[in-house]
This record gives structure tokens, C-alpha cells and sequence, in this order.
């Protein structure tokens, strides 16, 4: 068994940023990660990270962008920590050596992004995210901290209402082993593989969240999914929104700039919040006017080659790759996919779950930043700002509390469930695992009907019944992705499963989740987190009041 | 921290790298180039040996008879024909050479498979003007 | 600016027959075999299929024990370089359609074969760390808070910035295979992203040239070119080991001072 005072689990931007401040804060501290850090999908945000760096900019503006495009269901104090922390924490990226892009007299440069009042978007040309998980690993290794990378964490080991650390499938060896932690910090990134149509990894299958569910700690607002306005509609491949920043337009088949010709945003544009441009693209194809599979076009044409090539590159090697289309001289086709879930482990601005020494940071974690609508650019700020607070916070735990014993039985547990998994069965994971998708994809999308959300949730069912006997066809020990594949599933199907659940029973249409029978906001009744339990028989929802402070909810037009 | 190894794994050793080698379409000029250099490096210095061996004739058996071995070394129209191919190595790579030592000066990086090409197409030149001096 | 709307292409694709290809794929799972050999997978192709695509085909449809490591399917996490039809390439990013049949699918050369396509990489992340890749400033930033830096300078260091650490690179090299020591051409890749970044400052980037400026460092490389060929992300190593070497040996010629 390995012991640490701190075991951080993935190792993303959220969880190298945890990490080094555990480290920093004197903890020893060990990072489990079922891909290599920089396999991580933090690698692949494109557009930038917010910060209200300027003299002209104020973060209590930036705070009040976040929470309008929250849709004033963020929580505000969270919001202005991390709103009030931005300048430094990106300022001490700069100085960890992440390379930004520089204005003329060497100064970090930034741009306009969707739903914020000021440029306050660093970048570092359209490779951000990439630069970002780079320049922490690099701190990571300069530190020395440990990293056990391809293990495959399943479970949190949870006794006498504490965490005690956690249990991982040695991905290259198929051993089972035990890790015991004094703070335990899922950091394991989003799910996006809920979906078919998504802009996230292969990986990105809600592990952390789904184990934090099943050691009882709440699923919070898991109905808020980001569906991204921009991807390419072969591959679910990201456009960034830095290409709508630098002025790229929105065309319909008529050749109408639709987000202002229809006043789906009549003021912003093309660079109205996220929710708002997907289901004006969706009304768009829906009333005819898309083009062949579902698309809207982007028109980069009029920047120029030089341009696009400096400020953008990457966007022309995927667009010219993946679909095949030349964005200097021709619009890319575009339509709306999964990109970001808002909700998650329910935790505070620290970290802290409900669970003494459980702690969530990252697209894993809702400390409810983002509330029912994330801005570009916010994400990896919190990955930053969170996973320094909770990486501090963290470290205040050590190994003393920790009982080995507890340890010990979830690893013999996880080994005989792993052999039964493997002791064969009825169906293939994969056949499972693409009906959820199927269905997600096309019941729980931007637009959501009460039918569609109770046909999801009876499929859903029928999957968790059908995963009881789940085959697993690959009898080998040596990195066995049949069987890490079928241990994903667990997750992807806890996920949509709470989805669904929240979408069902929100009664209204707020950010991101637009009700088609509800479809107003509805502040009277549903200024609410919803928080969703795993008991025995399936399950249990519950809510609680968004603390309203300083930012009154207005109808919120761009 | 530096990695360890977890699992033992198979060592495909370097006959398997060779045995892929022997496909030759997988080279690509710049590996052809440096192949070629190598070669070439390796014939001038085996000459040099040679050379150094048949001038300390001269030393130990007296220049009569060194005269003798070298008149009756270029009257064999293999040596003739081997001297052609002494003088293309050398040709090569001198003017490959050239092209390595503009690379230290980061010179042609960029289009180093033409310099390569053209290193080919100048040795080819050269060494064809000088035929008749040899055969001759 | 409406005329570029109407280029919208409205090709039907029942037209287009299904067409198959053919993947010849290096098998080795270490409990069954001694030794690894080639399997023989038929396939049918869609448009815009990668080789990863079809690989993930071939798993969920005929054989599931075939294991590959991949993750984003965007040429970004660097999971998935092979060796396909005889040169390192990311499976991701190469279209099937551009390649000739049958499609031979490997491991990365001169790496050890843990399972199939799955190759042994913690000697190439030690060679990684061992050119101390982390921001080294040998002074505080000028403004108090941010280092400054010219956007020429940051221009000059965009294309090494973008490396994945895939290895393709690195595989391809015949030094680096030779000598353990060498920390071949993705790490100096890496290395030279540092020396190159002006914040560093006067100090760190020489110490770095000292640091690589040995037989098992710079000189080592033989201007194969190979790293250059083979990079997914356009990145030419050769250009910036050969500009470090350049530099350490003007520094060295200058004797006198
Ligand atoms: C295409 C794209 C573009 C984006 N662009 C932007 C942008 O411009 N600006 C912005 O602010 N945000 C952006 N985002 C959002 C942002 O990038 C993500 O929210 C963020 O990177 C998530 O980071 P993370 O550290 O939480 O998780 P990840 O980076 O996904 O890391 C997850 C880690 O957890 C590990 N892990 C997962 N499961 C397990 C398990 N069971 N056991 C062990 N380890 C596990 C993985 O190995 C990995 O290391 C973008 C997202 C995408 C997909
Ligand atoms: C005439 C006698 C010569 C002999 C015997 C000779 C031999 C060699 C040998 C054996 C090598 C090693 C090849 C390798 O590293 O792969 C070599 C390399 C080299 N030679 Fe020569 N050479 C000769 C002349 C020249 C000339 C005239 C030049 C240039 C004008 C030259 C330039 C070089 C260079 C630059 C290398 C380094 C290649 C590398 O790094 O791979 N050589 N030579
Ligand atoms: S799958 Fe990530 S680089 Fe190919």
C-alpha cells in the first residue's frame, strides 16, 4: 500500500495546480492519474483564462459578468473569490513561465471573449490550455512531487464518515492497489463521454465524479451541460471561441448574420453567451435555415491568411485536417456539441466535500463558479484558483487519522468485483455504453422535452440493470482497456443518470438547461442547487436556496 | 521524479530495427544523406590505410621498387575504375560535407533535402569531367 | 460577404459505395505470446476515417483485445504516436485514405512493446526531465509583477511550445537509440523552448548551453533530419539543436575573453 499525506487523483490543470500548492504548503503529496499528466485534456482548451489584469478593468466587473452568465445561480461568494484571485494567479502562471501571448511592449495580451464586458481574456495564441498543463507539469517535476501515472482510481475508500484514500487499478499491471491518503482531491476532469457529440477526450468519463457520489457526497446541478456553439460536426472537435472574439461571423443558408437579423442577441452577436448562441443555431437548422448535418457556418474569410495563421493556427490545422475545409478561403461548418459540465461534486470554495477529507477541484468539482452557464475562459481559471485554495486546504491533513485496515478491505472488495467483472457475462460494454450515448445525444441535448427526458431515463435503467452482467472480453492482465472501459461505464452511466434526473425535475428553463414545456426562468421557485444522493434504491433529490448577495438576478439579454 | 519501469515488456532489439531497415522506401533523404556520408567516410578512411601502406613501400623496399608496384597497380584497369569510385566518395563527401557544416552554422536548415540533391547532382558532374583523366 | 454562403457543396453520399481497407497490426499480448506477430483486420471505411478511427473500429467490432493508448482524437494529449506504412505519425491525424494498403500499423521502434501498440515510455519522460524543463529566471520579474517579454522573442518559440511528447520524434532518431545518455531530439526540443525564452535571462541560458554542450548532448545529433520529418506538429528539432550547437561553439571561439 502507498501512503501520503495528500493523494491527488487526475493530474489536469486542476490537479498539478492542487498539487504544487499541497506541496508548497509542506505536505507530502502524490498524484494518481489513469493517463500521463500531460496526456490530460486540459491540454486541449484552446481560448484563454480570465483575469481582470488591467488598470481600465475591475474584477467586481469581471464577478458580475460571471454571474450574469451564470445565469444568478453561481454561487456569489465563490464567484468573487476566484474573480478577486484571477490577476495574481495568472500573474504567478507567468511567472511559473507559461507563455502567454505578449502585446507590442511585451505585456501579457488579451481578448475579447463570449459574455464578458472587457478583453480580459490571456491567451496564449490558441493553444492555452496546452501552454497551461505544460508550464504545472514542469512545477510539478521541478518539485520532485510523486506521480503514478496509469493507475486507474475506482473507488474512495470512506469509513466513519471520513475519507481514507483510494482504491486504483494498476492500469499496466492489473494489479489492484490500495493508496492511503490523509486528504483525498478528485481532480478528474469532466464527462463528456455522456455524450456521443462531445468536445472532450475519450477520458473525460466523470470517474471522479461518480466515485464521490457512490462514498455518499451529492451530485451538484449535474442538469447545467455546456453544449458548445462551435465544434466540427464529423468529429466533435472544438472551434474556439477566440475565432468569434477576433470578429468571425455566424452565417444561415439565406447568408444572414442570424444572431442579429433573428435578435437572438441583438447587442453582443456572435458573442452572446454560449447557451444563448447554441439554441439560436439549433432554432436556425430546426426552422430550415442550416446547412447539410446540422450546421451553421463560421466565416473567418475576411481576416486574411496572416492573420488567422498568428492568432489562430490551430484552428486552421484542425479545420484542414479533420474536415477538410480551408478557413482562409472557405466558412467552416459548425454546430453545436457537449463541452463543459457545470455541475458536480457538490464542495465549498476550499474544496471541502461533505465528507471529512474528500476534497473536488476542477471540471470535476461545482463549487458553483459557473451556476447554470459557464464563460469561456472561466474554466481554467478555476482549475488554477480552486486548485490552489484546495491544494492549501488539503494539506492541512496527514496521514495520522488514517486507517490502513479500511484501506485494505476496499482493495480486496474492488478485487473480487473486478473478477467478477471479468468472469464474463451477457453483453459487451461497448454496446452499453453507446446506447447511453445515443441517448443522451439526443434527449438531453440543448433542447430538452419531458418525454425525451423520461425515455433517457428509462434507457438509463435498463443500463444500469444491463451492466449487472457485463461482459468483459479481454482476459489479460497486461493494460487491459476492455476492462478500464468497462469500469468507465459505472461512471458515464451514474452521470447521466443524475443529469437526466435534475433536467426532469427543473421546471424551468435557466443557462444552459431549456425546458421545452418551461421555458422561462422561474426565480420564484427555482433559485436553487439541486443536489442529488445515491442511496440503495436509486436516487434521492434534494435542494437548497442560492444565497443571493450583491448581484439582484435581471433578465439576462445580450 | 524519475520513472521506473512497472512491467517487463519485449525488447525489440535491434535485429527487428534492422530487418525493418531492409525495407528501403522507409528512409527518408536526410537518413540517405547521412547513410551516404558514412559510407563514403568510411571508404576514405580505408583508403587512407591503403594509401599510407603502398607510400611505405617506398621506405622499407627502396623506390625501385615502389615505382615498380605503382606502375603495375594503374596498369590494371580495375584499379582505373576503382579510382573513379575513390574520386565520387571523395567528391561526395566533400560537398556533403559542406552541406553538414552549413547546417552547424544553421545555414539551408530548411532545405536540407535540395542541398542534399544537389551535393548528388554536383558529385555526379564532377566525377563525370573527371573520367577521362583517369581512364586516360 | 454573403457569395462565400452559397459554396455549400450537396453531395449525396449513398453515391459513394462502401469501401473497405486493409490493417496489418502488430500483436503481442505478453500473456499469450512468446512473440508478437502480425494480424490481418478488414474493414469498412467511412469518409474522413484515421487509422485511429479504424483501429477503434476494429476493437469494438472484431476484436476487443486489441489496445492502443489514445485520448482526445485531436492531435493534442500525444497518446497515439505509431508506425505506420514505415514512419512515426499520429494515428489521429492520419486519414486512411492517404495511405497505401495494406496499412501496416507498429509500435514505435526502438521502444520495448508492453502490449500491442502499447510501448514502454518512462525512459523517454526521464530523458524528458533530464534537461530540467521548468522555468529558470535568474532575476525578478521587471515590472514587479509579469516578466516582460518581446512578441518577436515569443514568436520564436511558438513552434517548440507546441510539442505533445509524443515521441515520434525520438523514436525515429539512431543516436539517441545508440546512447542512453543522449536526451535525443524531443528533449532538446524542449531545452531549447528555455534557452531560446528571453525572461530566463543572461545566466540560466548559459549555464543551460553548459548543461547540453557535451557528446551526449548537442553534438551528439548527425543532422538526419529524421525528428523534422516525422514531427505531427511541424517542429524541427535539427534547426533548434543546430542553432544551440552553433551558439556554444561561437562562445567557445571566443577564447580571448
Ligand atoms: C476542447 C476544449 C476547449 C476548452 N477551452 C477552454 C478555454 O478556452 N478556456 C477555459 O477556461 N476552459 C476551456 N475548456 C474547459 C477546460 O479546459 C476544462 O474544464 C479543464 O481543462 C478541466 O481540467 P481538469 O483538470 O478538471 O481535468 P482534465 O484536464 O480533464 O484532467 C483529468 C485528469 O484526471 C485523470 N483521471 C480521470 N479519471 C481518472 C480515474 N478514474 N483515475 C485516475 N485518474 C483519472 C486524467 O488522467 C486526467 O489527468 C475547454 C475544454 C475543452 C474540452
Ligand atoms: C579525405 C579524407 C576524409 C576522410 C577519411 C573522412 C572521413 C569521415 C568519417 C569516417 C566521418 C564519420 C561519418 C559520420 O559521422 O557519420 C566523417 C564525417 C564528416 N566528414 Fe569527413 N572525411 C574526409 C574528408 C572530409 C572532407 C574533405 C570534408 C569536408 C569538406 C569532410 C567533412 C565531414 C563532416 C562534416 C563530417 C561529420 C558528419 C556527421 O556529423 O555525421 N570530410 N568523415
Ligand atoms: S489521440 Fe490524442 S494525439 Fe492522437
Amino acid at each position: 500500500m502507498k501512503k501520503h499525506d495528500v493523494l491527488i487523483i487526475g493530474a489536469g490543470g486542476a490537479g498539478l495546480r492542487a498539487a504544487v500548492a499541497a506541496h508548497e504548503a509542506g505536505a507530502d503529496v502524490a498524484m494518481v492519474t489513469k493517463l500521463h499528466p500531460v496526456r490530460s485534456h486540459t491540454g486541449a482548451a484552446e481560448g484563454g483564462i480570465n483575469a481582470a489584469l488591467k488598470d481600465e478593468d475591475d474584477w467586481k466587473d469581471h464577478a458580475y459578468d460571471t454571474v450574469k452568465g451564470s445565469d444568478y445561480i453561481g454561487d456569489q461568494d465563490a464567484i468573487e473569490t476566484m474573480t478577486e484571485e484571477a490577476p495574481n494567479e495568472v500573474i504567478r502562471l507567468e511567472n511559473m513561465g507559461m507563455a502567454f501571448s505578449r502585446t507590442e511592449n511585451g505585456r501579457m495580451a488579451q481578448r475579447a471573449f463570449g459574455g464578458l464586458s472587457f478583453p480580459r481574456t490571456t491567451y496564449a495564441s490558441d493553444k492555452t490550455g496546452h501552454m497551461l498543463l505544460h508550464t504545472m507539469y514542469e512545477q510539478v517535476m521541478k518539485r520532485g512531487i510523486t506521480v503514478y501515472d496509469e493507475y486507474f482510481v475506482t473507488n474512495v475508500v470512506r469509513e466513519n464518515g471520513k475519507c481514507h484514500g483510494a482504491v486504483a487499478v494498476d492500469i499496466q499491471t492489473g494489479e489492484v492497489e490500495g493508496f492511503a491518503g490523509g486528504a483525498t482531491v478528485l481532480a478528474t476532469g469532466g464527462s463528456g463521454q455522456v455524450f456521443e457529440h462531445t468536445t472532450n477526450a475519450v477520458a473525460c468519463t466523470g470517474d471522479g465524479t461518480s466515485m464521490a457520489y457512490r462514498a455518499g457526497v451529492p451530485m451538484e446541478d449535474m442538469e447545467f451541460v455546456q453544449f458548445h456553439p462551435t465544434t466540427l460536426p464529423s468529429t466533435g472537435i472544438l472551434i474556439t471561441e477566440g475565432c468569434r472574439g477576433e470578429g468571425g461571423e455566424l452565417y444561415n443558408n439565406k447568408g444572414e448574420r442570424f444572431m442579429y437579423e433573428y435578435g437572438y442577441a441583438a447587442n453582443d452577436g456572435e458573442l452572446a453567451s454560449r447557451d444563448v448562441v447554441s439554441r439560436a443555431e439549433l432554432t436556425e437548422v430546426q426552422e430550415g435555415r442550416g446547412f447539410e448535418d446540422g450546421c451553421v457556418h463560421l466565416d473567418l474569410t475576411h481576416f486574411g491568411e496572416e492573420k488567422i495563421e498568428e492568432r489562430l493556427s490551430q484552428i486552421l490545422e484542425l479545420a484542414r485536417d479533420f474536415e477538410d475545409v480551408d478557413p482562409v478561403t472557405e466558412p467552416i461548418p459548425v454546430k453545436p456539441g457537449q463541452h463543459y459540465m457545470m455541475g458536480g461534486v457538490a464542495c465549498d470554495a476550499n474544496g471541502a466535500t461533505e465528507l471529512d477529507g474528500l476534497y473536488a477541484v476542477g471540471e470535476t468539482a461545482c463549487v458553483s463558479v459557473h451556476g447554470a452557464n459557464r464563460l469561456g475562459g472561466n474554466a481554467l481559471l478555476e482549475l488554477v484558483v480552486m486548485g490552489k485554495l484546495a491544494g492549501q486546504h488539503s494539506a492541512n491533513n496527514h496521514l495520522t487519522n488514517v486507517s490502513t485496515s479500511a484501506v485494505e478491505q476496499a482493495v480486496d472488495d474492488e478485487r473480487a468485483r473486478i473478477d467478477e467483472l471479468m468472469s464474463g457475462g451477457k453483453e459487451h460494454q461497448s454496446v452499453i455504453r453507446q446506447d447511453v450515448q445515443n441517448v443522451m445525444t439526443e434527449k438531453v441535448n440543448v433542447f430538452r422535452a419531458e418525454e425525451g427526458l423520461e425515455e433517457a431515463l428509462e434507457v438509463i435503467d435498463e443500463a444500469k440493470e444491463r451492466y449487472e452482467d457485463v461482459n468483459v472480453k479481454d482476459s489479460s492482465k497486461t493494460f487491459n482497456t476492455d476492462l478500464i472501459q468497462a469500469l468507465e461505464l459505472r461512471s458515464i452511466i451514474d452521470c447521466a443518470e443524475t443529469i437526466t434526473i435534475g433536467a426532469l425535475k427543473r421546471t424551468e428553463s435557466r443557462g444552459a438547461h431549456w425546458r421545452y414545456e418551461h421555458q422561462d426562468r422561474d426565480d420564484e421557485n427555482w433559485l436553487k442547487h439541486t443536489y442529488v444522493y445515491h442511496t440503495e434504491d436509486g436516487p434521492e433529490v434534494k435542494y437548497e436556496d442560492v444565497e443571493i448577495k450583491d448581484y439582484k438576478p435581471k433578465a439576462r439579454s445580450y | 521524479m524519475s520513472k521506473e519501469r512497472r512491467v517487463e515488456s519485449y525488447d525489440r532489439g535491434r535485429i527487428e530495427d534492422l530487418g525493418r531497415a531492409k525495407d528501403w522506401a522507409i528512409h527518408k533523404p536526410g537518413m540517405w544523406a547521412f547513410y551516404l556520408h558514412r559510407f563514403t567516410g568510411l571508404v576514405l578512411s580505408f583508403y587512407l590505410v591503403m594509401h599510407l601502406g603502398v607510400l611505405g613501400t617506398g621506405f622499407w623496399l627502396g623506390h625501385e621498387e615502389y615505382t615498380v608496384i605503382l606502375q603495375g597497380l594503374e596498369s590494371l584497369y580495375i584499379v582505373r575504375v576503382l579510382e573513379i569510385g575513390l574520386f565520387a566518395a571523395f567528391v561526395f563527401h566533400a560537398l556533403n560535407g559542406i552541406r553538414i557544416v552549413m547546417f552547424d552554422m544553421t545555414v539551408g536548415l530548411d532545405i536540407q533535402e535540395q542541398l542534399f540533391y544537389l551535393s548528388i547532382a554536383l558529385s555526379f558532374a564532377i566525377v563525370l569531367a573527371g573520367v577521362p583523366f583517369f581512364l586516360l | 460577404m454573403a457569395t462565400t454562403q452559397e459554396t455549400q457543396k450537396t453531395e449525396t453520399p449513398a453515391a459513394a459505395e462502401a469501401e473497405t481497407a486493409t490493417l496489418d497490426v502488430f500483436r503481442y499480448i505478453p500473456e499469450e505470446d512468446d512473440k508478437p506477430h502480425t494480424e490481418t483486420y478488414e474493414i469498412e471505411t467511412f469518409e474522413g476515417m484515421t487509422v485511429l478511427d479504424a483501429l477503434i473500429k476494429i476493437r469494438d467490432e472484431q476484436d476487443p483485445s486489441l489496445t492502443v493508448r489514445h485520448s482526445c482524437r485531436m492531435a493534442r494529449c500525444g497518446s497515439d504516436a505509431l508506425y505506420i506504412n514505415g514512419t512515426q505519425r499520429l494515428a489521429c491525424n492520419t486519414q486512411v485514405s492517404e495511405l497505401k494498403q495494406p496499412i501496416d500499423v507498429e509500435p514505435l521502434p526502438r521502444f520495448d512493446v508492453i502490449r500491442d501498440l502499447v510501448v514502454e515510455m518512462s525512459e523517454f519522460y526521464n530523458r524528458m526531465e533530464s534537461v530540467e524543463p521548468w522555468f529558470q529566471p535568474d532575476h525578478e520579474p521587471e515590472t514587479g509583477d509579469e516578466y516582460l517579454q518581446s512578441p518577436e522573442n515569443r514568436k520564436n518559440i511558438d513552434t517548440v511550445l507546441d510539442c505533445i511528447w509524443c515521441a515520434a520524434c525520438t523514436s525515429s532518431c539512431s543516436p539517441a537509440a545508440s546512447d542512453s545518455d543522449f536526451p535525443g531530439p524531443a528533449a532538446l526540443a524542449k531545452a531549447y523552448r528555455f534557452y531560446k525564452d528571453e525572461r530566463e535571462g543572461e545566466e540560466t541560458r548559459r549555464r543551460r548551453l553548459e548543461m547540453l554542450e557535451n557528446s551526449h548532448g548537442i553534438y551528439r545529433c548527425h543532422t538526419q533530419f529524421n525528428c523534422t520529418e516525422v514531427c505531427p506538429k511541424n517542429i524541427s528539432p535539427t534547426e533548434a539543436i543546430m542553432e544551440m550547437s552553433r551558439d556554444a561553439i561561437k562562445e567557445k571561439l571566443r577564447f580571448w575573453r
